[in-house]
């Protein structure tokens, strides 16, 4: 059973130059809105859950729900759903959003698990993100949340953001590891195609320099954005995974480091190639060897619920050969990498086709389990390929 | 008696409206109605309406009630606009009596006009001059006589002024080939003598001739003999085309159409061969018969192994139709089976891959063009090198192929074109003034230095206006060496080529630095080398790959990122695997981007 439950929060104070996440400007009524058809949505959803295992509220930027919407939720939850005793419940909050009653009303219904969108700990380049916090509001968020008593807190950072040096970078990891959070993410900055910084980025390289961004501080680059070239970025990675371990966390997926016991249980399911389910605008299920996708359209999402019917818009059947790339590819995202038996009881021959890529270093074998190496980590992707292609795919 | 049958050509440099013209003639004596008419009806392939060119000669039969009151049966013989294709213009001028020649009234005299008209006068045809696109602002009728008068030596007092987009002189031009194209005068009870000047292949009745009869008649039933190549066939048809196939009783003296007679192969027709009575013969055949041989070469690879058979099949059938190219079979190191094929031009071998690749959905790797290298070897074999990585390591002396290019340019930009042809080993034959301020030049040049990007720059320094037209000279020897390419290494068989001495370092140079800028980045750095023999000459690096992966995976959306995957793999494909290094298309043509 998809007993691993994800919830999009579309709604966000200002959207970060980099994001390319579904997300609009907060408004109250259209949120009031929002999760009075949410609501409909798990309740047209229950049938299919046995258990819940995990709930992980995504955004955008839950944490700017309104007290009454954030207990609407979590009443909604209740009622349609049964939790199992361990379950882990993790929502995502911005700093500088953030207030002590907020959290507690998240703690008193259940939520054990907080992901904070840090990014980083300087303020020049939380600026050139686009993020609306300052490294103070976020050292003042954390405070608040520890001083509940609170285990398992995850911070996420960036690296590769442009303007970033080796030192910020060493100066924001050690300050993330000061604050003994649980678990940390670190993701290198990804222009995506679409998203604001993509095209600064474009244009500063057609005619550069470019004008302010914006006026009064607001956020931006105010001048050229040259990213970090990739031997930096690469070192930056490399920083992450040496000095992180060495703080006594387990570098357990590509961008993701844990103390024993706190990996995300949530997102090991993705990798895993288990079942959830999808609630919101945007969100995606896997149910039944079926992958499928609720609309984006927020105004279509509730109206669509309004008739209570609902509101996917894409679906499809994995067929068994997508099943076994995703297995692979999902599976060597984690560190501990996949199965061999388990490969070989698919009908992959996957030794056989990782060979090469074994003596050269890119790949491990340790037990039953394949792995990337530390040098096969960054150029995933094309090991991957590689991979695809020995296997005839 | 003479008969009442014009028999004439259409010469044009390119885009000068010829195709326009044959149009307008069509549609003015009814060989087709307006309703009928797709543009441009005789360029038939879709490639060669593309290009504007036309490849494939046509015969037409028009029909036309002249002022003096009689009727006239007018054969319009369609020739190519291309130098690569120009004994087959040759054959097509020697099947009538008389061509147009159009010049467009805003451009003047280029040089494949002047080119087909000097052919034509080879061929003592009676030339009309036309002077086309008179409708245009930038048209100057009168400067445009002056420079036919001056370049070409006819005389334009009585030239035809025309529009053929607006239909502005097409009876005078009827009319002016009516007065001026003198009659044929063969004679029909003399034995049959018929001139090939274009054959194809049809799937339901084999190979279609197009011929000029000189003499005699031929009807079905008929025996006759193809003299070049010693084959008999008995003729199934004849007809004509009014651009529709017609079926006619048989063919006489001075006519122009098709015979039919269970041929299955057109390297049987030969263009320019003579067909005869197979039982009482001529003795001796129309003259300016050429086995023509291919100028240029190259390799053509499936990029994937499994449409190796599929590209045998593919260029056996475009070789029925065209016995102009032909193929071997290859074997390169590097990129496993394929076939070297050769052609008469750069152009020829475009349309040829072209094809391939669109009328049978082939995906090709093509190496770079190569001209006929002649080698002596000590022992005082000789051999032709159509390879350059079959070069052999000694040998006593190498010659290559030299043109005679002849080039039409404005004054104000002869100097820069001076240089080029400088810089192409080019020496200067002539330099005259046409008319005031243009300028023919001619050059002997290496047929290797204007392969490729001699055309283009020509173009660009002359803004455009340069044109030019070449003749095979000959052989001769030349200080040539073979320059390799080595990855990681390992020489790569199918990037070798053949350049002169003196400018081997400076190609070597760039070719590696080319190399690297299309070679993509790959999990090992690739070392580019070039070298002449066992001497390393220049050197670049690919740098490895470092970082090539999804940062963040999360929130459910998987398919997107499979798909990522997928389409990085999709890349991958178009890419030929030498040893261990991917090269994309671009890699084996970095040699025609070198100055």
């Amino acid at each position: 059973m998809p007993d691993f439950l994800y919830i999009h929060i579309p709604f966000c104070i200002r959207k970060c130059l980099y994001c390319d996440f579904l997300s609009v400007p907060y408004n109250k009524s259209l949120a009031d809105a929002y999760i009075s058809a949410l609501c409909r949505e798990l309740h047209l959803k229950n049938h299919l859950v046995l258990r819940l295992q995990t709930i992980f509220v995504g955004g955008g930027t839950p944490s700017l729900l309104s007290e009454d919407c954030l207990n609407q939720l979590f009443k909604c939850l209740r009622t349609n759903f049964i939790f199992s005793d361990n379950i882990e419940i993790t929502v995502e909050a911005n700093p500088a959003t953030l207030s002590r009653s907020k959290i507690d009303l998240l703690l008193s219904n259940g939520v054990n698990r907080l992901s904070i969108g840090v990014q980083s700990f300087n303020d020049t380049e939380l600026k050139a993100l686009g993020r609306i916090h300052s490294s103070r509001e976020a050292f003042d968020s954390i405070d608040l949340i520890l001083k509940t008593g609170l285990k398992n807190i995850s911070l996420d950072l960036m690296y590769g953001i442009p303007g970033q040096t080796m030192k910020t970078w060493q100066e924001s990891s050690s300050k993330a590891v000061g604050l003994s959070p649980s678990h940390i993410s670190a993701y290198e900055l990804t222009p995506e195609k679409g998203t604001q910084l993509y095209e600064l980025i474009n244009t500063s390289k057609k005619n550069p320099p470019i004008p302010p961004l914006s006026k009064g501080g607001e956020g931006g680059f105010s001048d050229k954005i040259i990213m970090p070239d990739e031997g930096l970025a690469l070192s930056m990675y490399d920083h992450a995974i040496d000095y992180f371990s060495s703080c006594g966390y387990e570098h357990y997926e590509i961008s993701n480091f844990a103390l024993p016991g706190f990996r995300c249980r949530h997102n090991l399911n993705y990798w895993d190639r288990g079942q959830y389910i999808g609630a919101g605008a945007g969100a995606h299920s896997f149910i039944n060897g079926a992958r499928s996708k609720n609309t984006e359209d927020i105004n279509k999402y509730i109206e669509i619920l309004n008739y209570g019917t609902i509101p996917e818009v894409e679906s499809s059947i994995v067929t068994s050969e997508e099943a076994l790339k995703e297995f692979i590819f999902l599976g060597l995202r984690k560190t501990g990498g996949i199965s061999i038996a388990e490969s070989e009881n698919s009908g992959l021959d996957i030794i056989e086709a990782c060979k090469e890529l074994i003596d050269e270093g890119f790949f491990e074998v340790q037990g039953d389990f394949l792995r990337l190496s530390r040098k096969g980590l960054p150029v995933s992707n094309a090991i991957i390929v590689k991979l695809f292609e020995r296997l005839g795919f | 008696m003479s008969k009442n049958i014009r028999n004439f050509s259409i010469i044009a440099h390119i885009d000068h409206g010829k195709s326009t013209l044959a149009d307008r003639l069509l549609e003015y004596t009814g060989a087709l109605s307006a309703r009928e008419m797709t543009e441009q009806v005789l360029d038939s392939m879709d490639l060669e309406r593309e290009r504007g060119i036309t490849i494939k000669a046509h015969a037409v039969r028009l029909s036309y009630e002249a002022d003096d009151g009689k009727d006239y049966i007018l054969n319009l013989i369609d020739t190519p606009g291309h130098v690569d294709f120009s004994y087959e213009v040759s054959r097509s001028l020697a099947s009538c009596e008389g061509a147009l020649l159009v010049v467009d009234a805003s451009q003047g005299v280029e040089a494949q006009t002047l080119a087909n008209a000097h052919l034509a006068s080879e061929h003592n045809l009676e030339m009309i001059p036309v002077i086309n696109k008179i409708d245009l602002p930038s048209a100057d009728t009168e400067k445009t006589k002056e420079q036919i008068e001056d370049a070409i030596g006819i005389d334009c007092s009585e030239a035809v002024l025309a529009s053929a987009k607006e239909g502005i002189g097409t009876k005078e031009i009827l009319e002016a080939i009516v007065k001026k194209i003198p009659p044929p005068s063969g004679v029909d009870e003399r034995p049959l003598k018929a001139l090939i000047f274009d054959s194809w292949f049809d799937n339901y009745q084999g190979v279609i001739v197009l011929v000029r009869v000189f003499e005699g008649k031929v009807r079905a039933g008929k025996k006759i003999k193809l003299m070049a190549t010693e084959k008999f066939f008995e003729v199934a048809q004849v007809g004509i085309f009014t651009p529709k196939m017609e079926v006619a009783d048989e063919l006489s003296s001075g006519e122009v159409g098709y015979i039919i007679a269970g041929i299955k192969s057109v390297t049987d027709t030969r263009i320019g061969d003579t067909i005869t009575d197979a039982n009482n013969p001529v003795s001796e055949p129309c003259p300016g018969y050429k086995d023509i041989k291919p100028m240029v070469f190259c390799g053509f690879y499936p990029t994937v192994p499994h449409q190796y058979e599929n590209l045998r099949d593919a260029l056996n059938k475009l070789r029925l139709n065209d016995s102009s190219f032909n193929y071997e079979p290859e074997t390169s190191i590097a990129l496993g089976f394929g076939f070297r094929c050769g052609f008469l031009g750069l152009l020829h071998m475009e349309i040829i891959q072209e094809r391939l690749e669109r009328e049978f959905d082939l995906s090709l790797l093509s190496t770079a063009p190569t001209v006929v290298y002649k080698v002596t070897k000590t022992s005082g074999d000789v051999l032709y090198i159509e390879n350059p990585a079959l070069l052999p390591e000694k040998y006593e002396m190498i010659e290559e192929p030299f043109v005679v290019t002849t080039i039409f340019v404005p004054k104000d930009f002869i100097g820069p074109i001076l240089d080029l042809c400088q810089e192409k080993r080019g020496i200067q034959k002539s330099f005259t003034f046409i008319g005031r301020d243009r300028v023919k030049v001619e050059y002997e040049l290496p047929l290797n230095e204007i392969l490729w990007d001699f055309y283009d720059r020509l173009k660009s320094l002359s803004k455009g206006y340069a044109s030019m037209d070449y003749e095979f000279l000959g052989y001769r020897e030349s200080d040539l060496v073979k320059l390799n390419i080595l990855l990681n290494g390992e020489v790569v068989d199918a990037l070798s080529l053949i350049v002169h001495r003196e400018k081997a370092y400076y190609k070597g140079r760039q070719l590696t630095e080319k190399l690297r800028e299309v070679i993509p980045r790959q999990m090992y750095e690739v070392v580019i080398q070039a070298s002449i023999g066992s001497k390393i000459i220049a050197r670049e690096s690919v740098r490895a790959l470092r970082k090539d992966v999804i940062a963040k995976c999360y929130g459910g959306d998987i398919t997107r990122k499979r798909k990522l995957l997928e389409k990085q793999k999709e890349g991958k494909r178009r890419m030929k695997q030498v040893g261990r290094v991917e090269l994309p298309q671009e890699a084996f043509l970095a040699v025609l981007k070198l100055k």
